[in-house]
């Protein structure tokens, strides 16, 4: 879990209690978490600071899901992206190419494929 | 960063066509293309690139594998390593067997150029 | 853009089609295989290859449907890998239902390049597909065969596998510990967001689309909001066990947004009239929603029954699939609301917040600062001692100084605990348009409802004292006072009754005032009823004012409602209503006018936990008189109390006002002391005053409420104890009680 530790994961979502939901499973495996509420305030904080994974909610106030992934790769900023939401959201907005994150789970997030997918990508 | 000697190992066609893209527009020189890690040793023997780029998931024999054998013919060979999503647990393996540079699928182009160039200006400038 | 996507790089994708489909050749064979030989490692791997190098390849050219049903496959693979799952029938459908439909995918793709090279175009194509449901059902199978999984940690274990480790503390999420420490964690925020949700769909969005069924955004939103907490309840279900007692209520609350979502989507999607049978509906649900939370929130263990509002959503949606019409009204008919279970159950318990600290943090706090208080109170006490009793007069000043040190910043940080326990109006205002909504619905009358100084703010203890008699005196309003329209008319008035709930600060305190155009309280009447019950003699009768008549409604058992309605009748009297009120030191006094109306202020303290106050002795006791209620202190010569039917009263400027001593009130002596000259408090409920006689007036200051327990807190005339800086505990006079006392 050590060699976690230098890893950060910024965690989007409009609900806190899925915001800790995240964050309470991610850090047990000894990555560091930070959260923002909506895709504004991520794009900040990700052209500000260097993270190595973001999980990102599609509906979500100001700016969505997938503005902010398609905020992110117009900056240039290539890290890997995994998008939690409903099976319905995932379709009406991500079915293209332009945007395309790393991979997709669906809401609620099962915890063990959540890390399995975190190991994976990092 | 004309006249570098690059070697293609991938059982995808497509991937050699992306990287052989981006490797001839940056002036390198593509020396050999093999499919899988055997043919890849063999290639190794007889061509001696700067420069190997190395899928890991092959049929008959895998990248890392490949790779240590590459590495015993010749310790200061440069290997460039393709993961995947999926890899880590291999790819922690090849850094134990000294492989320092790794590359994540899918990339473009110019991110491989840009590694490879590393690469080389590391050794230069030691 | 649903369904489909753009390649541009048409010759990549060729090339990888092929590769793929070299892949994909073989591979049902060889998971059918899997079947009988699931520890055929190699087999296992060259499965997993193959999936593997169709997952990078389509990363690459963007096809990310592909990279995320090959994703779910290889994930699945490696539990068969880890031995994770056992390989049956079932798993192995749903491995194959994925390899066909990638199958189609991809051979779908091929096949529109075909077309598309033939068509001789160049450079980007767009590609679209209509398979989505089959794909929905496809994901959801390999997702399904993976719940069963087992943690089989001590298996890797033993074998001593690389990552066996790791896998071990990945079985930790899977284990009852781990969710329930998780669901604990995430409780609170599940019921603050709820609640937050639910607050802005009856308080906002419903009153919105009330007044305008066609407003789209408020439909958009109403369903965003429904499918936040469909989202929230998914993941705290999640965490809970499917033995822990909430179970079935979060499995049922569930269901039921689950299925009011489908209701509005449909709503939306066809751009329906937001009628009122379906505002009703909203409501019922609202109601529902809030009684599972309630449960949840006080840990009451019993279902929510859910069958009922469950049924009434399935019908109006299915009576809405099944007519085509723009309005959600006409398909409605069958469906009525009934006051059940659920009303009920919303009535016993009341938990919501309305700011973002627990109240356990606050009140912690505020204790603290009582504390301090305290001691505070107890640096001027040692200073007078050391000056007095130990003749130290430097020493005094000294401890006098730092007192008075300590004394600023506890009064510093008094005020800033204050502020923060300051909380808007709002959030109790805000509930009143459904309650006077509700009574409409059922009467029939029509009524508006008008807020003003719903930014005024007050101490949160208060706000949560404050709600309940609140909603009674809008129901009161609403249910006895506005008359129904036909009666309006007949005496010239505006069909539409209406009710102003309005708050504003005066003189350091909140008032909170109640006024109706209604048809007012007949003081007659109140007076021929008073006499009948017995509650007071006709000689009594006789000599009160208009205003003391109508004070009669709060006498314990006496109610002015001809008939008990339904709607306030479930509630409490006013007599209840005041000592609700008189326990957070507030009063209530009533001005009314027959045909013109009614009006009800209620003078509230600022904050509940600290007050000044003037502590008096009488018989050996020391007693605090909260300063708000005190209008003066005089000195009454013995010769000016005069005795009238075993009443006592003297002449203070002009006036009459009653007089009696505190001890005789409180049982603990006779008034029988020979001094000439009288300490007198006065003090005044608003609408009267009193001259309370004590043997002495002590000193003003501060002191901490501290209710009392018990058979204490019965004490007539009490409304709490204190302790003093000198660590004694006194008795806090609750003034409003004393004059009713006084006047018996």
């Amino acid at each position: 879990m050590k060699q976690n530790s230098g890893k950060r994961v910024l965690i989007v979502d409009d609900s806190e209690m899925v915001r800790n939901f995240h964050s309470y499973i991610i850090r047990m495996f000894g990555y560091q978490t930070e959260t923002a509420e909506n895709g504004a305030i991520a794009l900040e904080k990700l052209l500000a600071e260097e993270y190595q994974l973001l999980i990102t909610d599609i509906n979500m106030p100001k700016m969505d899901g997938y503005e902010l992934i398609r905020n992110v790769r117009e900056n240039g900023i290539s890290i890997p992206v995994i998008v939690v939401s409903t099976e319905e959201e995932y379709r009406s907005r991500f079915s293209g190419v332009e945007a395309g994150p790393s991979l997709h789970m669906v809401k609620p997030t099962d915890p063990e494929k959540l890390i399995t997918t975190i190991k994976m990508l990092l | 960063m004309k006249g570098v000697k690059l070697m293609i190992v991938d059982d995808s066609p497509a991937i050699h066509v992306i990287i052989e893209r981006a490797a001839i527009a940056n002036g390198y020189e593509v020396c050999a293309h093999a499919k899988n890690g055997d043919e890849a040793v063999k290639l190794y023997e007889s061509t001696r690139p700067d420069v190997i780029t190395m899928d890991i998931t092959m049929p008959v024999k895998d990248g890392l594998t490949a790779s240590k054998e590459i590495l015993a013919q010749n310790p200061c060979a440069k290997i460039l390593m393709l993961s995947a999503m999926g890899d880590e647990e291999i790819v922690k393996e090849a850094k134990d067997i000294g492989i320092t540079h790794f590359m994540k699928k899918p990339f473009k182009g110019e991110d491989i150029v840009n590694a490879i160039n590393n690469m080389i200006l590391g050794e230069t400038g030691e | 853009m649903s369904g489909g996507f753009y390649l541009d790089d048409i010759d990549l994708t060729k090339m990888f089609i092929d590769e793929w489909t070299e892949c994909l050749e073989g591979l049902e064979k060889e998971i059918l295989k899997l079947e009988v030989h699931s520890d055929d490692s190699e087999l296992l791997n060259d499965i997993f290859r193959r999936v593997h190098s169709i997952k990078g390849g389509s990363s690459f050219v963007g096809l990310s449907g592909i990279t995320r049903l090959s994703h779910e496959i290889e994930f699945t693979l490696d539990a068969i890998r880890k031995k994770k799952v056992s390989v049956n029938m079932e798993l192995i459908d749903s491995l194959l239902q994925a390899v066909d439909f990638l199958n189609g995918y991809i051979s779908r793709i091929y096949n529109k390049l075909k077309e598309y090279d033939s068509s001789g175009g160049n450079g980007t194509i767009y590609i679209e597909f209509g398979e989505e449901e089959k794909e929905k059902s496809v994901l959801e199978g390999l997702r399904q065969a993976l719940e069963k999984r087992e943690n089989n940690d001590e298996e890797d274990g033993k074998t001593g596998e690389t990552g066996g480790q790791e896998d071990a503390e990945l079985g930790l999420l899977q284990t009852e510990e781990f969710k329930s420490k998780l669901a604990e964690e995430l409780k609170e925020q599940f019921l603050l967001e709820n609640t937050e949700h639910i607050d802005r769909i009856e308080n906002q969005l419903l009153i919105q689309l009330e007044s305008s069924g066609n407003d789209k955004d408020a439909v958009l939103e109403m369903f965003r909001s429904i499918h936040s907490i469909k989202g929230g309840i998914g993941f705290y279900l999640a965490t809970i066990s499917n033995q822990s007692p909430y179970y079935p209520t979060l499995k049922g609350f569930s269901e039921v947004v689950h299925t009011f979502e489908s209701l509005l989507a449909l709503v939306r999607d066809r751009g329906l009239t937001y009628g009122n049978k379906l505002i009703d509906l909203s409501y019922e649900v609202m109601d529902y929603l809030k009684t599972s939370m309630n449960a949840v929130a006080s840990e009451e263990c019993n279902d929510v029954p859910t069958a009922h509002i469950l049924d009434k959503i399935e019908r109006f949606l299915s009576n809405l699939q099944s007519v085509s019409g723009n309005d959600t009204e006409s398909y409605a008919k069958t469906l009525r609301p009934e006051p059940g279970k659920i009303a009920d159950m919303q009535q016993k318990s009341n938990i919501m917040q309305s700011i973002r600290v627990s109240q356990e943090k606050l009140d912690k706090m505020m204790n603290m600062i009582s504390e301090l208080l305290i001691a505070k109170n107890t640096f001027m006490h040692i200073a007078s001692r050391l000056n007095l009793d130990y003749n130290l007069p430097e020493m005094s000043k000294e401890v006098k100084e730092v007192g008075a040190y300590i004394n600023r910043i506890s009064d510093d940080l008094q005020n800033a605990i204050m502020s923060i326990r300051m909380v808007e109006i709002k959030t109790i205002f805000q509930r009143m348009p459904r309650v006077v909504r509700d009574i409409s619905q059922s009467t029939g009358k029509k009524m508006e409802l008008i807020m003003e100084g719903e930014d005024t703010e007050i101490d949160k203890t208060i706000i949560e004292q404050i709600s309940d008699p609140l909603v009674h005196l809008i129901r009161n309003a609403a249910d006895h006072g506005i008359e129904a329209p036909e009666e309006r008319l007949s005496k010239g008035k505006n069909e539409t009754g209406r009710i102003v709930l309005r708050a504003y600060n005066k003189n350091k305190h909140v008032y909170i005032e109640i006024e109706d155009d209604g048809k007012g309280i007949d003081a007659e009447s109140l007076k021929k009823k008073a006499i009948e019950k017995g509650f007071i003699t006709k000689a009594e009768a006789e000599s009160m004012s208009r205003g003391q008549l109508i004070n009669l409604i709060f006498l314990p058992g006496f109610s002015t409602a001809k008939q008990i309605t339904e709607v306030s009748g479930r509630g409490v009297g006013m007599d209840i209503v005041k000592s609700n009120i008189e326990k957070i030191n507030g009063n209530i006094t009533i001005e009314s006018e027959v045909d013109k109306g009614t009006k009800m202020i209620i003078q509230l303290p600022l904050t509940l936990a600290v007050s000044r106050g003037l502590t008096v002795e009488a018989s050996g006791e020391t007693y605090i008189f909260p300063l708000e209620y005190i209008v003066e202190t005089v000195k009454i010569s013995r010769n000016n109390i005069h005795t009238f039917n075993d009443k006592y009263f003297t002449h203070l400027r002009g006036d009459v006002i009653g007089v009696e001593w505190l001890s005789r009130i409180f049982l603990t002596g006779r008034c029988d002391d020979e001094k000439e000259e009288l300490n007198a408090v006065i003090i005044s409920n608003g609408a009267e005053k009193y001259a309370i006689i004590v043997d002495k007036l002590k000193s003003e200051q501060e002191f901490v409420v501290k209710t009392l327990d018990g058979h204490l807190s019965s004490i007539p005339g009490i409304s709490g104890s204190t302790l003093l800086g000198n660590g004694r505990v006194v008795l806090i006079v609750n003034p409003a009680d004393i004059i009713q006392l006084a006047q018996k």
